[in-house]
């Protein structure tokens, strides 16, 4: 206690709020003795200018050092006495309040206790003001934009009063549209005019108000800084249609994605591409994107699947053939060989089975042919360079095609006599017609390619540097692999072995294979099963294939098995070749086979063959096909030292940008990856082509080095908006076993009907399907697919967060019926209903679309309920009084308000009420108890009752309704939890953000320069929300007109000469404001960024660390004075 | 002669925020509460220091409360994170003390929740009572 | 002129103080020459009675260390008060209360009885006890009453300086006492020592990350720090940060955390729970579970905390005998 203190201590009566409990004189006479005082005055209203008056003088003539005012609640008045202090001369921080009303006379009954209690807070008020000394409050600017957040009718209000005064405003608004519910309503009580008509044109204003920057589809994200300087993060979702959108709607007419209207309800639907409500602002469409749907992603070269499949399902064809050919020269053949990825996790599977999106693939490519029509090439401007691609299987035909479309001129080379490498020499007929294979390298060769046949790598052919002299600007090598790999087992050259590659390759080109009697065919690739069919078709009597694991791990795709079994072929699993023998007549004529179990799956997962030692089994054979595996024949090509090859003895190039050691030569498909799927090789000649084409443009090829986003489930759609649809079987060639299994394809195609149906049995889980065709109707060229979401950064003075509520989930009270009973509908559906641009047009109608001749209407569903929301909802009864109204005024029907009390409080309300006792609706008091479909009596058969507790009559009663509305309570919006967090606002009943002061401070909220609007704070009508839209609007308007804030001086401080830079404080400061200086090993606290929080002063194991106003001084001084009495 | 009620004296250490309003509430919703506790106003419970706590109990009150806003609340993002690791190192140590870990109380309590502080500081001082005096500075000269 | 007269003498003391004086090693010759050593039990002979016939005043300066926990302490270092000019509080027992004063976890009975009846190296059939009076044939013996608590010098007597440390640096000492003779003093109360704490000086403190989370904390006794990094970082309640400096970082280069002994800077009211405050910032856990977990790691808080400043810590003693046991 330093001496020579004159404390004055002033004791405030609060009228009889506090003299009631607490006897002022005796309290006034113990602060007397308390030491250092030297004034002690009581008075009825101390901050009545009388009672400041008081303080005032006293400092001037008594010369206080400190003055003490015990009263109400500092956050109530402090400011206020500090302001009196100001005036006298003294600085305002000599000042101690000590709160004797809300924590004391109000809450203590017994007055002695309250008398006892409110000397043990002036006693510790006294000691601590003892400890104060003179402080200086910081100004600093405010900026001149505001925030408002939620743009319902209690932000737009907010927005515009401020925008009118000159300020800007950005106005952020999670939906596509402005308007909030407001704008879904019909007519409004208690005047009944129409919502629209008195909220679109403060819609309009908004979109084309100059201050007002709106940003819809936003969230705020974080909000730093304090007042007058709020530094905000504000994430607004892609709309994927720019502003120069008319609302013309072409886009949603030709979009094949329907999705439930979450705006409309009653199982109402919209286009992927919509917008919400004609009025909407801004007015443009938006689209409807959940990310990247699963068959999209797997696809190794990322079809637009759901694109195409979903204008199958509209019957646009040649529109889904453009979509696949974006990305895939060939449909037809894929739509028949693809392994489709795809469909492995497709979520209509989650729901009955995947989608055949192979198949589909397949119906629109054959529908073509069919028809008789040829794809137009795709032929820019040649851009005069030359690249050369060797080799014409999948990877160099799809590396050519991308190549083309880019305006290069392309040869490719061949070497052997026909094009199309494995799908040509590999894949046999049956499987893959070669008029289908022609016609799609045709397409590929009418993008203007050169084919030259017959044309190896090497001597023979052409080499890397003839193809530079030849002028070529990059080369891409597509080589593939044409050699098979040996199994290393005695026996193996004997006449009668043969490997696959060739077998097929001579089947294939030259229609003729060598073939045995019983044929072996080794391994379980496709390569193996193709081998088998073959045999089977140049005559074999018994082909088997031998395979050392089981089918699980049989890379084969599962269908082609199947169709081999089908067709006679015997699978042998878990046995190894190990030795082919000859027989007496010195032929082949058995092979000899270790048994085989299962171990541990190796690093591809597949698990690993072991043998089981001494069990063998033998087969008769006299043909033996190998196909184990495939290499690439790059034996000319290594002799240049540039190229090299993997230990797997493929050729080395980079996995992301293909390049191989020589500049401007890359390589792509089997050589590089070693043996794959038809699709797998297009992807990779894919990337090597984008890889040549930044070569060429002198780009850095590291972008591609860039790892493409993770794969990720999507939110799992609603399957109950699409009947289960089992996937369509397609008709097969009956087989004949034995001799002669035709050379005809196997598989045939959809027909158009069962394509349609199969298509529509998609979910488009990706919200829209990508297919573009929109981008095709808006002729604004409007629509753009890539767009990307953004984030503003943006510096304000003042926040309004009008972020709004939800209506009450009524499925949450299932003695409703809400969900069970079609028609029983919520007060928002009705809004709708009835609403002229509603799903039904205005009409009021049950779901068979009859006009009700009886309507009950429910108040307080959720609302006055302890187990959900115990509070009114102030809204309800005043909504249902008009949906009676409307009821009665559309259809003349019956009406039953069903109401514990009518609440018609505001203006104009309860004349609207007696409106309605005159327009002969039936009131009955008595919350309805339940609504039902069971039936107590034969007149009640088949109709809904509705029961409750007449409690005028004090009788039950069962009323009949052919339509139940449910008039909601109102609730705090599900994510107002993070919405609290991001502005750190409280909250209160489950939700609504607390305000300042319940009645003297109902907009502001703790947080200075954040305010409050609409039903954010509670339950509000129309009116009120737009009054304190204003209200929050004015509030924000004081700060920005002030210019400055002062801040409160509760800042840390770290005193150097005690300071030794422990860096604790560094680590306990949440706001990163205090920094450590190793050159003067000490920590300081950066003003600007300190929020007074204390935490550092607190956690300072030294004491260096403290806090203006709240010194550890003070605050132990004031812990002695609260226990010293 | 009859036995004179044990009253229990209190402190309680505030955050502005949620708990002095929430009990600024309870006053202005007349929920009545013993006048055991005598409040002081921090910024944040991440500015009690334990140093207070025992302070408190060393001057003479019988029990503590510490209350600030419910986890994910704190104005200051993670101040009460911190008073809460605080207080159980505390509690640890003034168990060896021979102090009951009831006589000091850490709660969370929002500016909406004026019943919850009337009810703590009820079950506080219910608590204490039943626990009796500290009156620590006697114990400490008795045991002398 | 006649030299100044000095006296040492120990309380209840481990006699490292002594040590630490012998340890000025050759510095010790000058203070010889300077003064005259008038009383040292643990070098010199001397009778009670000469100290009593000693006037006020007569001797310059009485070092005192250890700390007061008997009556015959108290009788000596108010005797000590009377004669001697100036005391210093030397040491940390003499200073906080130290080591001895970690006797305040429980009470004197149990001390009495562990040490004389319950120790497993003790064979004591009749259970015999310390007695302060006792006749041995014919004889009264006489046993100065130990205290049920440890109290610190200035708990007893006035104290004019405080050289803290256990045992206090030679360097200290040296200067300390070059301070008296030259008689230009700081002013009284002083703590003999810098006012910020040991990681001002620490060897470690540029290696302490600024952000760092305690999991659990470890303890020298089952794990080995690594010799680089910052004690507290790597998670040993070091209490540097809440220590003095000033020691010349003896323990740190012994790659020991700080254990206190220097007691509080100024600013601190309480070492421990200034300490434990500081560490709210820097251990993990968000729900109750975690952080009792995490806390429970903290073996021992308050022999941890208080090691040598028990009794001059706010609460001062465990009202409990069991203040020992976690």
């Amino acid at each position: 206690m330093k001496d020579g203190n004159q404390i004055g201590v002033y004791i405030c009566h609060c009228g009889t709020n506090i003299a009631r409990t607490v006897d002022i004189q005796e309290v006034a006479g113990f602060a007397r003795s308390l030491p250092g005082v030297a004034v002690v005055r009581e008075y009825k209203y101390m901050c009545s200018d009388p009672g400041q008056a008081l303080i005032k003088e006293d400092i001037k003539s008594e010369r206080l050092t400190h003055v003490v005012v015990a009263s109400c609640s500092p956050l109530m008045h402090e400011e206020t006495f500090r302001g009196a202090c100001e005036d006298a001369g003294l600085n305002r921080f000599l000042f101690q309040m000590s709160n004797i009303r809300e924590q004391c006379s109000w809450v203590h009954h017994e007055r002695s206790e309250a008398t006892e209690k409110a000397k043990r807070l002036i006693a510790a008020a006294v000691r601590r003001v003892a400890q104060h000394r003179p402080l200086l409050r910081q100004e600093v600017p405010v900026r001149g934009e505001a925030l408002v957040v939620g743009a319902g009718i209690a932000g737009i209000e907010a927005a515009l009063r401020l925008a009118d005064s000159g300020r800007h405003v950005y106005l952020v608004e999670k939906e596509s549209s402005i308007g909030g519910h407001m704008a879904r309503f019909d007519k409004t009580f208690p005047t009944l005019d129409c919502a629209a008509c008195i909220l679109t044109p403060k819609m309009v204003t908004v979109g084309q108000h100059p201050n007002i920057t709106l940003l819809t589809l936003s969230a705020v994200e974080e909000v730093k800084g304090f007042v007058g300087n709020f530094h905000v993060k504000v994430h607004q979702h892609a709309r994927y249609v720019t502003a120069d959108c008319t609302g013309c709607g072409e886009c949603e007419k030709v979009c094949p994605c329907v999705h439930p209207n979450d705006f409309d309800l009653l199982g109402s639907t919209r286009k992927a591409i919509y917008r919400s409500f004609p009025q909407a602002i801004p007015n443009a469409y938006v689209i409807e994107k959940r990310g990247v749907p699963m068959c999209e992603e797997t696809c190794p070269i990322h079809t637009r699947t759901q694109g195409y499949v979903n204008l199958i399902a509209h019957g646009d064809f040649t529109g889904a053939l453009k979509v696949i050919r974006d990305v895939n020269p060939f449909p037809a053949s894929l739509g028949r060989v693809c392994h489709h990825p795809c469909e492995d996790r497709c979520q209509r599977g989650y729901h009955d089975e995947s989608l055949a999106i192979c198949a589909l693939k397949r119906f629109v490519a054959d529908r073509e042919i069919e028809l008789g029509l040829s794809p137009e090439p795709v032929r820019p401007e040649p851009n005069g360079r030359k690249v050369a691609v060797v080799g014409s299987g999948p990877a160099g035909l799809t590396g050519a095609y991308d190549l083309a479309r880019k305006g290069y001129a392309i040869t490719i080379f061949e070497k052997y006599g026909k094009p199309g490498g494995l799908m040509r020499t590999g894949i046999p007929p049956f499987r893959l017609p070669r008029e289908i294979l022609d016609r799609e390298v045709a397409h590929v060769l009418a993008h203007g390619v050169e084919l030259r046949l017959n044309t190896p790598l090497g001597e023979s052919g052409v080499t890397i540097e003839s193809l530079k002299e030849d002028g070529f600007d990059a080369i891409l090598l597509a080589l593939g692999t044409t050699k098979g790999r040996d199994l290393g087992i005695p026996g193996e050259h004997l006449v009668g072995v043969v490997n696959c590659l060739d077998y097929l390759r001579e089947a294939n080109l030259h229609d003729r294979a060598e073939t045995g009697r019983r044929v072996a065919v080794v391994g379980g690739g496709n390569a193996a099963v193709d081998a088998a069919r073959t045999a089977l078709r140049h005559g074999a009597e018994n082909v088997m294939i031998l395979y050392r694991r089981t089918r699980e791990e049989m890379p084969a795709i599962g269908a082609e098995i199947e169709a081999a079994k089908h067709e006679g072929v015997e699978l042998h699993f878990l046995v190894n070749p190990v030795e082919l023998r000859v027989g007496p007549s010195g032929r082949l004529n058995r092979v000899r086979c270790q048994k085989m179990r299962l171990g541990q799956p190796d690093e591809g997962g597949r698990r690993r063959p072991i043998p089981i030692d001494g069990e063998y089994v033998e087969f008769e054979i006299d043909q033996v096909i190998l196909a184990i595996s495939q290499l690439p024949d790059l034996d000319f090509l290594v002799k240049d030292k540039d190229f090299d090859l993997t230990k797997w003895a493929t050729l080395r190039a980079d996995p992301y940008t293909c390049e191989t050691g020589k500049l401007g030569v890359f390589a792509a498909g089997d050589a590089v990856t070693g043996p794959s799927t038809v699709v797998e090789a297009m992807a990779s000649g894919r990337q090597a082509a984008t890889a040549v084409d930044l070569y060429l443009h002198g780009e850095d090829l590291d972008i591609l080095r860039q790892e493409s986003h993770r794969p990720q489930e999507l939110p799992l759609m609603d399957h109950v908006r699409r009947p289960d649809l089992p996937r369509k079987p397609r008709a097969r060639i009956p087989v004949n076993h034995g001799a002669g299994i035709s050379f005809e394809e196997v598989e045939r195609t959809f027909t158009r009907e069962q394509a349609m149906e199969e298509a529509a049995r998609c979910l488009v889980c990706g919200g829209c399907s990508d297919c573009r065709i929109c981008s095709d109707a808006c002729d604004r060229e409007a629509i753009d697919h890539l767009m990307a979401d953004t984030v503003h950064e943006l510096d304000v003075g003042a926040i309004v967060v009008a972020t709004g509520f939800e209506p009450y989930d009524v499925r949450k009270l299932p003695r409703y019926g809400y969900g069970r009973h079609d028609d029983v509908i919520t007060a928002l559906e009705f809004e709708r209903m009835c609403h002229a641009s509603g799903p039904t047009g205005g009409r009021i109608t049950t779901k068979k679309g009859e006009a009700p001749k009886t309507v009950a209407i429910l108040h307080c569903i959720g609302s006055r309920d302890e187990s959900h929301l115990e509070y009114c909802s102030r809204v309800c009864c005043m909504y249902s009084l008009k949906f009676a109204h409307l009821v009665r005024e559309h259809t003349g029907a019956e009406v039953y308000n069903f109401y514990i009390d009518i609440r018609a409080f505001g203006k104009g309300y309860e004349e609207f009420y007696k409106r309605l006792l005159r327009e002969g609706v039936h009131f009955i008091r008595g919350k309805a108890a339940e609504v039902t479909a069971v039936a107590e009596s034969p007149e009640e058969e088949g109709k809904l009752m509705v029961v409750a507790e007449d409690t005028l009559l004090g009788i039950t009663r069962r009323v009949p309704a052919e339509l139940v509305i449910l008039s909601a309570g109102l609730a705090p919006r599900k994510d107002s939890s993070d919405v609290a967090h991001v502005f750190s606002l409280g909250c209160a009943q489950g939700g609504f953000f607390l305000e300042k002061h319940p009645k003297l401070a109902p907009v502001d909220t703790p947080t200075e320069g954040i305010f409050l609007a609409g039903a954010c704070q509670g339950p509000k009508d129309i009116p009120d929300s737009v009054a304190q839209g204003s209200a929050a609007a004015a509030g924000a308007l004081v700060l920005m007109d002030r210019g400055k804030v002062v801040l409160e001086p509760i800042r840390a401080v770290i005193r150097e000469e005690r300071c030794g830079g422990c860096k604790l404080c560094v680590a306990s400061c949440p706001f990163g404001a205090v920094e450590y200086d190793a050159e003067r090993s000490i920590s300081r606290v950066v003003r600007e960024l300190c929020h007074g929080c204390g935490t550092c002063a607190a956690g300072c194991p030294s004491g260096a660390a403290t806090q203006e106003n709240f010194e550890d001084t003070q605050i132990l001084a004031e812990i002695e004075g609260a226990l010293a009495v | 002669m009859a036995q004179e009620r044990f009253e229990p004296r209190l402190v309680g250490f505030l955050c502005r925020w949620c708990s002095y309003t929430g009990a600024d509430l309870a006053g202005t919703s007349r929920i009545e509460y013993p006048a055991n506790l005598a409040t002081i106003r921090v910024m944040c419970t991440g500015r009690v220091d334990p140093t207070f706590v025992v302070k408190a109990l060393v001057d003479g009150a019988d029990g503590v409360l510490i209350a600030g806003c419910h986890p994910g609340d704190c104005h200051y993002g993670e101040g009460n994170y911190k008073a809460q690791r605080r207080y159980w190192l505390l509690m640890n140590l003034l168990l060896q003390f021979g102090i009951e870990r009831e006589r000091v109380r850490l709660e969370w309590i929002s500016a909406a929740e004026g019943d919850r502080f009337a009810r703590v500081v009820r079950e506080l001082t219910e608590t204490v009572r039943t626990l009796g005096p500290l009156r620590w500075k006697e114990r400490v000269e008795v045991v002398a | 002129m006649a030299k100044p007269k000095v006296a040492f003498y120990w309380c209840a003391s481990c006699g490292g103080c002594e040590e630490a004086v012998v340890d000025l090693a050759e510095g010790i010759l000058p203070i010889v020459d300077a003064v005259e050593i008038v009383l040292w039990p643990v070098a010199l002979d001397f009778k009670l009675e000469d100290v009593r016939g000693w006037k006020p005043g007569d001797v310059a300066v009485a070092f005192i260390n250890g700390s007061v926990r008997s009556a015959d302490h108290e009788m000596w270092v108010n005797l000590l008060r009377e004669k001697c000019g100036l005391v210093v509080a030397f040491g940390s027992c003499a200073h906080l209360g130290g080591i001895p004063g970690l006797a305040n976890c429980t009470t004197r009975d149990r001390i009495l009885e562990n040490k004389y009846l319950r120790a497993e190296t003790v064979v004591n059939p009749q259970s015999i006890l310390p007695q302060l009076q006792t006749r041995v044939d014919g004889h009264e013996l006489e046993l100065p009453e130990l205290w049920n608590t440890v109290r610190r010098l200035d708990q007893v007597i006035d104290v004019d300086y405080y050289l803290p440390g256990c045992a206090p640096p030679p360097a200290s000492i040296a200067t300390a006492v070059q301070a008296i003779l030259s008689g230009n003093l700081p002013p009284k109360g002083s703590v003999l020592a810098p006012e910020k704490s040991l990681c001002e000086t620490c060897p470690r403190n540029r290696a302490k990350p600024e952000q760092f989370t305690i999991q659990q904390f470890r303890r020298i006794a089952t794990s080995v720090p690594d010799p680089e990094k910052c004690f507290l970082a790597e998670g040993y309640a070091c209490l540097g940060p809440a220590t003095r400096g000033g020691c010349g970082e003896r323990c740190i280069r012994g790659n020991m955390p700080c254990r206190g002994c220097f007691g509080p800077t100024p600013d601190a009211l309480d070492q421990g729970t200034k300490f434990l405050a500081a560490l709210g910032a820097v251990t993990a856990g968000q729900t109750q579970e975690e952080v009792a977990t995490v806390a429970a790691t903290l073996a021992d808080p308050l022999g941890t905390l208080y090691r040598f400043s028990l009794p001059s810590s706010l609460l001062g003693r465990s009202v409990s005998d069991k203040g020992a046991e976690r």
